[in-house]
């Protein structure tokens, strides 16, 4: 079952008003109760998966809490942890064993495997959890029902955003967990609404704008670059309306979730705007992966800092599919963290000299950045090295056949320029609808905000039927 | 060596690693309180840190530090 059908929303009324009117120490049982029946309108099979990695995930950390020596903790963390990280590649890169095999001259006939839905998600909350008892971020949850909803609550499941047990479990003893709060209530479906915009109006019909740049781009390459400027917005307002929607629907249930995006079109370089996209999926790589790392390799100096990147990178890359171009995405990404980084202490030092260009030197960023960003992403977005590098080509090559560009219809390029342009400044400079942490000051965005928001409740009444899969749904 | 004696290194440390002319640090100083403080100079501040004082740091205790003060107690109990 998909988010944006009708019957997911309308089933979502008694949902909610079962909860709020149920005895609390009810509620967590529930949601879960929901969240497995959710689960199984995907897969009745995986639902079997997810329930066997939640009993791992509930015992492991209660095991290492228990552990009566620092080796016997550490052997249940590695155990545990390896487990999950084998059944995570066993998933999703198994079909690279028969193109190994392939290669070295065999031929093996492997059945084929259905990635499980949200998989990425919600072993890594696993992870995340089994790791933070081990550093002691956290005491073990006793009661199981708590570690089984963290890992499946329903609105995180598909496409996260990421989650941190203390974070969820907090949560979930609140007293306001799950009671009915008017202004709480107000802020969800603000959420669910700019979700289901950004998805339904922005996204899906900036990928009719895509496809036909594409065609065009082969004879013209403004078109070419065009096709890419306009990819990224849709990655980005496909992915942001996802996330909108899990957030308004945890909220609904008394849960806030972590945000995914930040104002990431606005960054200045490259390591702000990876601190602003998909930020729930890179603070865990930080968290988890990035900074133990650095700390084993910290004596290397800069080569082990330049190391960590790479691996940190790579495996962004490789997080979203086996295929070479999520590697070259990845190795594009560490590359232009490593300049970047690199070239911190200088850019500093000349913009504190000279602060008068500091100005010049924030748009010049931001132009430069995106379009980093667009480059890097062609390789994310075509199926293999050589289409991309085609792409690549079709911008470079200054064709300027203007016969291509009527080619493109009236229906086509209206609805997709309007959603690209609206798209890019909620990207841009869009904050939320109200303060999640300290790195979100406040929105300023109130007239962008109401116009918006009125136009977009009634295109998605207009629209809601063509919803398409999401495309972060895959990963 | 006393804790007074540790937290005059560590403003010599901080000073140095993060690039500013004058730093004043407490037992309450957070991280957000402190200009370039981030996850990486953080990295290296552990480094210098380590160096100066010759002791060595866990992942777990590196990353435990809720301000200077604890961060002074651990290097405080290390030394003695």
């Amino acid at each position: 079952m998909l988010y944006t059908e009708g019957i997911f929303l309308w089933l979502l009324i008694p949902v909610a008003i079962i909860l709020y009117g149920m005895p609390s120490n009810l509620k967590v049982l529930w949601l879960l109760i929901v969240s497995y029946l959710f689960y199984a309108t995907w897969s009745t099979g995986y639902l079997v998966l997810l329930l066997a990695i939640s009993i791992v995930t509930y015992i492991a950390p209660l095991l290492i809490f228990r552990a009566s020596s620092e080796t016997y903790k550490k052997i249940f963390l590695s155990l545990s942890v390896f487990l999950l990280l084998l059944i995570l590649c066993v998933f999703k890169y198994f079909n690279l064993l028969e193109i190994l095999v392939e290669n070295i001259g065999f031929k093996i006939e492997l059945p084929e495997i259905l990635v499980p839905i949200g998989i990425s998600y919600f072993l890594f909350k696993a992870i995340s959890y089994i790791v933070d008892v081990y550093w002691e971020t956290i005491e073990p949850e006793i009661n199981p029902f708590r570690v089984f909803l963290f890992l499946s609550f329903f609105p995180q499941i598909l496409s996260g955003p990421i989650q941190r047990a203390p974070d969820f479990f907090s949560q979930l003893r609140s007293i306001n967990f799950g009671i009915l709060i008017w202004p709480q209530i107000e802020i969800a479906l603000g959420y669910l609404l700019l979700g289901m915009f950004e998805k339904l109006v922005l996204a899906d019909h900036i990928d009719p704008l895509v496809q036909e740049l594409d065609k065009g781009g082969i004879d013209n390459s403004l078109m070419a670059l065009f096709a890419n400027y306009a990819y990224a917005v849709q990655l980005f307002t496909d992915f942001a309306g996802l996330t909108h929607i899990a957030i308004g629907l945890g909220l609904l249930f008394g849960i806030t979730a972590p945000p995914n995006f930040a104002r990431p079109f606005g960054a200045t370089n490259m390591q702000i705007f990876w601190m602003r996209w998909h930020m729930s999926l890179t603070s865990w790589l930080k968290e988890y992966l990035f900074m133990p790392l650095m700390m084993k390799l910290r004596g290397l100096g800069m080569i082990g800092l330049w190391f960590c990147i790479l691996v940190n990178m790579l495996l962004i890359g490789v997080w979203h599919g086996s295929s070479l171009t999520f590697v070259m995405f990845g190795l594009i990404n560490a590359v232009l963290l490593i300049i970047t980084i690199a070239t911190t202490k200088i850019r500093n030092k000349f913009f504190k000299k000279f602060n008068k260009l500091n100005a010049i030197g924030n748009s010049i960023g931001v132009i430069l950045t995106f379009n980093l960003v667009v480059f890097a992403l062609t390789f994310f977005r075509k199926s293999s090295i050589s289409e991309a590098l085609d792409s690549i080509n079709a911008v470079l090559l200054f064709n300027i056949n203007n016969n291509a560009w009527k080619a493109l219809t009236y229906d086509v390029w209206v609805p997709g320029l309007m959603a690209s342009l609206i798209g890019f400044e909620l990207g841009a400079g869009f904050l939320g609808l109200y303060k999640f942490g300290p790195w979100i000051t406040n929105s300023s965005r109130s007239f962008s905000f109401i116009l918006t928001y009125s136009i977009g409740a009634i295109l998605v009444i207009l629209l809601a039927s063509n919803g398409t899969q999401f495309i972060y749904a895959r990963f | 060596m006393k804790q007074i004696e540790i937290y005059e290194n560590l403003n010599i440390i901080f000073k140095d690693i993060l690039d500013i002319n004058e730093i004043n640090l407490t037992n309450e100083t957070t991280a957000e309180d402190v200009e370039n403080w981030d996850s990486l100079s953080h990295i290296n501040l552990i480094v210098a840190i380590e160096k100066n004082f010759n002791i060595s740091f866990t992942t777990r205790e590196a990353k435990s530090f809720n301000n200077v003060g604890e961060m002074v107690e651990l290097i405080f109990t290390k030394l003695n």
